[in-house]
């Protein structure tokens, strides 16, 4: 009997083993017409890891390039310039060692000295920056005074204007083993004859011949917004020879508005460094005041835009190996049957200046995931509640559906959808640092940061094989996290409408740190490009 | 096997005219394996429809080093027992009392030739049609099969030799029709 059976499988095995029959022409029509679906160009291929630390480090990169590359200028208002713009001296070496100056730094400071004189030089010849308008020396000579009398500490009587005395009442004395200026050190008027005893007494500067004043920023020690002023005609007689040497003046200087490129309004306390001894030399200085370009401050302290942002949405579905599921068929028919949708959401932001360059943006923007899923069997499970329901597991999770009409459905039964929809909502925190550059009627930028999202809505909608009238809410869904961490590179521009309003126009790349879900066959992670617009409106 | 490469390199560039001819020269051989796990043409051509999808979404994975037509094969075989699986629920259970429902055509056949054993096959129950055609056709053991289905060795074996049992009932049947037509 056992002979017969096996006799069976050889009898099957070579009656059907080799055997051909052709299928209808509508098999190959069917495959067909899946292939030409799939040969629609797709998005850029998927971004790993590795491609988003690179897109990311480059565009860093990228901007900070360029915010130095606008820095440069303050490159030389540096706090040795003072020291360097002596061109016709050469200090002894026991007076470089008197002040502390290493020979390396002075070489250094030299260089850097050359870089700003062929910078002015240019500046000069060109005269091209339209942002950047040089002061007349007619308004700059004014100013210039004006800008020495508001060094005086406020409430200085008027009298005292051009009393020798004054500028040695707001100096502060620098320590002779000190390299460094005293930075943005208020002077204290008890101290102040002190001060001015120990410079007087200080004899090592036989050879007075410097001018120049450098200004600096007190907040930032950086120098946009502020110029290089110098002594000269009736500054001088406010300056003794012989009695400053490297001193440092405590004062308050004019900035420039933004808007129109003039000493116009007197700012808040910045701090001089000054190295004056002789008012032959700082006589000779009127044409280098020729030179002073002032670079207004590129963006306000705080502004507010309210956005528009389209999204354009991409989930890169991974499987997730850790949690099983059908050796992952699932994350393969999820990336065959969903489709991403193109949204449009609203948002408000807000930026904060943290340095003349530097800004941070913040708010709140609305973050909108929809998926399309097409045609699929979904399988009848029992769900943690012990109810048994249709369940449609997506890339965003699993919901599960209660047909309205039919039989209940039971462990083990499928059913046919013909189309659904989920919705995911985000409110989204932006957290980034933009690096700003460009003039005042047109700033361009390159940002990057993070978005924390946390969802504020999900819901599904599905209409079942057959019966297309009836869209199926989810009675309850599982496997979604509550919150994820987008990353964002990306840039901008900003155009000046008027001069507290501005057209903003930002295409952004997001990424998700981590997987939206938790718990599942897949893991996903959406990436989207951002084109986010609005107005700007400057506070 | 030079052509068949280039043929493949062709379809894994998406050149159409390349994927028909790799169709045109498998899915005859690929249907009849369709055919016996199906219950009719029309679904043996749903197998085959969606295999071949898969056989050209997966064509980057096949490593060259075995046999195309084996690799291509086991996908259709998945395909089958996929959708085995959607189906579970409505397998009805069969015992061996259950007679094969015989039309008159399948009297009139009486030598046993391709269609006729195809459909000796196609109307075991579908456990049991599972399970001959992985062992018999495909080469599984017991314990690979126990595991592809989600029951248990035994079961398998049981199943086995039921499905063989029932054959041979109807092959006898089916030859002793033939036998009293020739008398007659």
């Amino acid at each position: 009997m056992a002979e017969n059976l096996h006799d069976i499988d050889n009898l099957f095995r070579s009656g059907l083993e080799d055997s051909e029959e052709v299928p209808s022409n509508a098999v190959w029509e069917g495959v067909k017409q899946y292939l030409d679906k799939q040969a629609k160009p797709p998005l850029p291929g998927k971004l790993t890891w590795l491609k988003r630390l690179s897109v990311a480090a480059s565009l860093i990169m990228l901007a900070s390039a360029i915010y130095f590359v606008h820095k440069e200028p303050g490159v030389l208002f540096q706090e040795p310039v003072a020291e360097l713009n002596r061109p016709e001296t050469v200090r002894p070496e026991a007076d470089l060692q008197k002040n502390k100056l290493p020979a390396g730094r002075l070489s250094e400071i030299q260089k850097s000295a050359q870089r700003k004189t062929d910078k002015v030089n240019i500046q000069k010849d060109q005269n091209t920056n339209s942002d950047f308008k040089p002061v007349e020396k007619k308004s700059l000579l004014p100013l210039t005074e004006t800008m020495l009398r508001k060094s005086i500490e406020p409430g200085i009587p008027e009298e005292s204007k051009n009393n020798p005395d004054i500028v040695s009442t707001s100096i502060n004395s620098k320590e002779s083993n000190n390299s460094r200026p005293l930075k943005n050190k208020s002077v204290n008027t008890s101290n102040e004859q002190e001060a001015n005893k120990q410079f007087k007494d200080n004899e090592t500067t036989k050879n007075p011949e410097t001018e120049m004043v450098v200004v600096r920023d007190k907040t930032t020690n950086a120098m946009p917004g502020i110029g290089i002023k110098e002594f000269e005609g009736s500054d001088a007689k406010k300056i003794e020879p012989n009695t400053i040497e490297n001193s440092y003046v405590q004062t308050q200087i004019l900035e420039s508005n933004p808007t129109k490129p003039e000493w116009t309004k007197v700012y808040n306390q910045k701090t001089i460094i000054a190295n004056t001894t002789n008012s032959t030399v700082l006589n000779n200085s009127v044409s280098a005041a020729n030179s002073l370009k002032l670079k207004p401050t590129l963006i306000p302290k705080f502004s507010i835009t309210p956005v528009a942002t389209v999204n354009i949405t991409k989930n890169n579905i991974q499987e997730n190996r850790s949690f099983g599921g059908r050796n992952g068929r699932e994350h393969k028919e999820f990336k065959q049957t969903e489709q991403n949708k193109t949204t449009i959401s609203p948002g408000l932001l807000a930026d904060f200046r943290l340095s003349p360059a530097i800004s941070l943006q913040t708010g709140i923007s609305e973050l909108r995931n929809n998926i399309s899923i097409s045609t699929k069997m979904i399988p009848a499970i029992r769900d943690n509640d012990g109810k048994v329901r249709y369940r449609l597991d997506c890339s965003a999770g699993s919901y599960f559906i209660d047909p309205k009409t039919g039989t209940t459905p039971q462990a083990g039964d499928t059913i046919n959808i013909s189309a659904s929809e989920i919705k995911l909502n985000y409110a989204s925190v932006p957290f980034i640092i933009k690096f700003n550059a460009g003039s005042t009627k047109l700033r361009y930028y390159g940002l990057a940061g993070i978005d924390y999202n946390f969802l504020t809505n999900k819901n599904s909608s599905t209409v079942l094989q057959g019966n297309l009238d009836e869209k199926l809410a989810s009675a309850r869904t599982e496997g979604l996290k509550t919150n994820y961490f987008n990353g964002v590179i990306g840039g901008g521009i900003d155009i000046m409408i008027s001069k507290k309003i501005a057209f903003s126009f930002m295409p952004q790349y997001r990424f998700a740190i981590k997987s939206i879900n938790e718990k599942s066959p897949v893991n996903s992670f959406p990436s989207s490009i951002s084109f986010i617009s609005g107005f700007k409106f400057t506070l | 096997m030079d052509n068949l490469e280039e043929l493949i390199l062709a379809c894994i560039a998406g050149e159409r005219l390349a994927q028909n001819r790799l169709y045109t020269l498998f899915a005859p051989r690929l249907f009849m394996v369709c055919q016996r796990y199906s219950n009719s043409r029309a679904e043996a051509e749903d197998i085959l429809q969606e295999g071949f999808i898969r056989i050209f979404n997966h064509l980057r994975q096949f490593s060259h080093k075995g046999s195309f037509e084996g690799w291509m094969r086991k996908i259709i075989v998945n395909c089958a027992l996929q959708r085995y699986n959607n189906k579970k629920n409505q397998i009805q259970v069969i015992t061996l009392d259950n007679e094969f429902p015989h039309s008159e055509n399948d009297k009139a056949t009486a030598n046993l030739g391709e269609k006729e054993l195809l459909k000796l096959i196609r109307q075991l129950p579908p456990v049991y049609k599972l399970v001959f055609n992985l062992y018999v056709f495909e080469g599984y053991k017991h314990r690979e099969i126990a595991e592809i289905l989600g029951i248990s060795e035994g079961t398998s074996k049981s199943n086995l030799s039921d499905a063989r049992t029932l054959l041979q009932k109807e092959i006898i049947k089916l030859n002793h029709i033939q036998e009293q037509k020739i008398r007659c």
